[in-house]
């Protein structure tokens, strides 16, 4: 019997249009499944327990009456011959970033435990004309402040499917978990500096990051909004194009859209990459952190994902592909403290909406006034990671410290977008079509990185991905195979400004050329 | 360079202004945490920068052609102003009910 949840957003859609399952059927194995790994969804007074230790715990809400409604609504039409969206019927998470009509929006903060959006994010909308089914939000960190879930106010933490001792990533690491424990096919999350890439290669799953501006964010709760995107996170390649093409495009409602024309990126997959320039950087094989002196100093990656690239860069030559080695990338090492100026900052200012009355539950305890009620409901509201980015945020944004941070990491961020601009030039020296490197130095951590002393070396799990944030450009992280230590590798094709189309062919190409590997036949621990 | 310190009296403060309340464990937490991170961010000062360079405030450029076009200025009724207040702590008459803002007589 066909495993109908392991099958991709394409195959369930597929059956579902030819009548040979039900989109109610559908959503009850996906129901199932959710009830068989997922064990308690989180919650703001969610403790802990030894029984939590093995299960995934993906999910804050579950959608499940919308679901079944919208479920028999596609199987009438279909059963009626109306026509039907190109997700029809095919079950769907969300990141609980985004806003949904009626339906509780936590981004993971106690401070919006409760809060029901009077509206949907436009991608919501979209997604619902594909009549693809909303069945469940999924946990993050806390407003997506952080890289392994480990920071959201809803416990349990989600839970790696692959190895339960370790992170899913994040800050979408419910979506990634989702996906990767066949609760659904799609899930669609948010990436500001890495926040859908590093998750999706920590889960064995496709995670893409679209170029700034391509989906819109009307109706998501903002992290920096210079840097915040919206992409999907699949177990295809093919379903990510899928979804890309759907949700992309320009939106009135945010202000930062590009009214250029959405490419088929599902009919542009099978086009290969023969011909293709993709460059490896030295810049991304190696982390670049500062040591005790204060100077810059090099540290190797890991070496199971070292061999991954290595590997991938002889299967993407064999099919045709011509690499250009040694693309210097060489203002990546920057994008650490500028990255930690510039989304301080915006995050900060972010979060100014929370405080009890515009947004938020009031404290309540008694208060002396307005600004009273404020200092309490946030005191109580936020969680530790939130209130230490807000006061970096709140202080290197005072005005002395313009020139000295703001400015230069603006500026940093004009050196790393040049470092792009330079290696895509079509008329320069490297003329690359896309940009392989690995996703994350490492693959998934064990819990604990969060609040260690030394949680800045999280920020290194990002350095390969939020200089895409800054430079405004797509990534796409793709599995590339298993450490010696059976947990999944993701590397990452990077293109330039709308060049999704690209990175989706690279990284299917990749796909279909490994597909009989055995690596493939593996599963994640929730599913064994 | 020197690198900046921030001293608990000076945190205390930014608590303030930042409008969040902290326990006293928290506060000593984070304004340890924020000196460490201050000495990633003083990094930004030994990048070596044109100072002409003009910032960037978004990575990917933005040309007319692709702008969004501004909406006519015009005010349009919102569709649920019910799912606004029922998220509202207090309303009254279609209002959210605020505590008083505290002010001061100018003399």
């Amino acid at each position: 019997m066909t495993n109908l949840t392991h099958l991709t957003a394409l195959e369930q859609a597929k059956l579902i249009r030819d009548r040979e399952i039900s989109a109610a059927e559908l959503l009850d194995a996906t129901l199932k499944q959710v009830a068989k790994v997922d064990g308690r969804p989180g919650s703001v007074d969610g403790v802990e327990t030894e029984q939590d230790l093995e299960k995934v715990h993906a999910f804050i809400t579950m959608t499940e009456a919308q679901a079944r409604a919208k479920a028999a609504d596609v199987d009438r039409r279909i059963a009626a011959g109306e026509p039907v969206g190109p997700l029809a019927g095919v079950p769907y998470s969300a990141k609980d970033v985004f806003c949904t009509k009626g339906i509780q929006t936590t981004a993971a903060a106690k401070i919006l435990n409760g809060w029901k959006p009077p509206y949907n994010a436009t991608v919501i909308d979209r997604m619902d004309k594909t009549d693809a089914v909303l069945f469940g939000k999924v946990n993050l960190d806390e407003f997506t402040f952080g890289g392994s879930n480990e920071t959201t106010a809803f416990k349990p933490t989600v839970r790696n499917p692959w190895d339960y001792t370790r992170v899913p990533g994040g800050s979408s690491g419910g979506s990634a978990a989702a996906v990767a424990a066949d609760e659904g096919a799609i899930s669609l999350g948010t990436d500001t500096g890495g926040s859908i890439r590093e998750p999706a290669a920590f889960t064995g799953t496709v995670g893409l990051k679209p170029t700034y501006g391509r989906v819109s964010r009307y109706g998501v709760i903002p992290f920096a909004s210079s840097m915040d995107t919206i992409g999907p996170l699949t177990r295809s390649v093919s379903d990510a194009a899928l979804v890309m093409r759907e949700i992309a495009g320009a939106d009135p409602r945010d202000g930062v859209t590009g009214r250029v024309a959405v490419e088929d990126y599902l009919a542009e997959l099978e086009k290969g990459v023969k011909g293709m320039r993709i460059g490896i950087s030295p810049d991304y094989l190696k982390i670049t952190h500062i040591n005790d002196d204060g100077e810059y100093a090099s540290a190797p990656i890991d070496e199971d994902v070292l061999a991954k690239m290595e590997r991938a860069v002889a299967i993407f030559r064999a099919l045709g592909a011509e690499i250009i080695d040694d693309v210097p990338m060489k203002n990546t090492k920057y994008s650490v403290p500028a990255y930690f100026v510039i989304s301080r900052i915006e995050a900060y200012s972010n979060l100014q909406r929370y405080d009890g009355l515009r947004f938020g539950m009031p404290t309540k305890r008694e208060t002396a006034d307005m600004y009273d009620l404020y200092y309490k409901t946030r005191g109580e509201g936020f969680g530790y990671q939130t209130k230490l980015r807000l006061l970096t945020g709140l202080f290197v944004s005072q005005e002395k410290y313009y020139e000295k941070y703001y400015r230069r990491a603006e500026q940093a961020r004009g050196l790393l977008r040049a470092d792009f601009d330079r290696a895509f030039d079509p008329n320069g020296k490297y003329r690359l079509d896309v940009l392989l490197t690995p996703s994350t130095p490492s693959p998934a951590f064990e819990f604990g990185g969060a609040t260690a002393k030394d949680s800045l070396l999280m920020q290194f799990a990002d350095q390969f991905t939020s200089p895409m944030n800054f430079a405004g450009t797509p990534g796409i992280s793709f599995p590339a195979g298993l450490s010696k230590d059976g947990l999944p590798v993701g590397l990452q094709a990077a293109g330039y400004d709308y060049s999704e189309a690209k990175i989706l062919r690279a990284a299917y190409a990749f796909e279909q050329a490994t597909a009989d590997e055995d690596w493939r036949s593996v599963k994640p621990m929730a599913l064994r | 360079m020197e690198k900046e310190k921030i001293t608990r009296e000076l945190f205390d403060q930014f608590a303030q202004v930042g409008e969040v309340e902290l326990t006293e464990a928290e506060a000593e937490s984070i304004l340890a945490k924020l000196n460490d991170q201050l000495t990633v961010i003083d990094q930004l000062s030994g990048i070596p920068l044109d100072p002409d360079m003009p910032a960037v405030v978004h990575g990917n450029p933005y040309p007319v052609e692709i702008q969004i076009p501004l909406r006519e200025d015009v005010w349009t009724p919102f569709d649920n102003v019910e799912g606004i207040l029922a998220q509202a702590p207090r309303t009254q008459d279609g209002y959210i009910v605020a505590p008083d803002v505290p002010h001061q007589k100018l003399s």
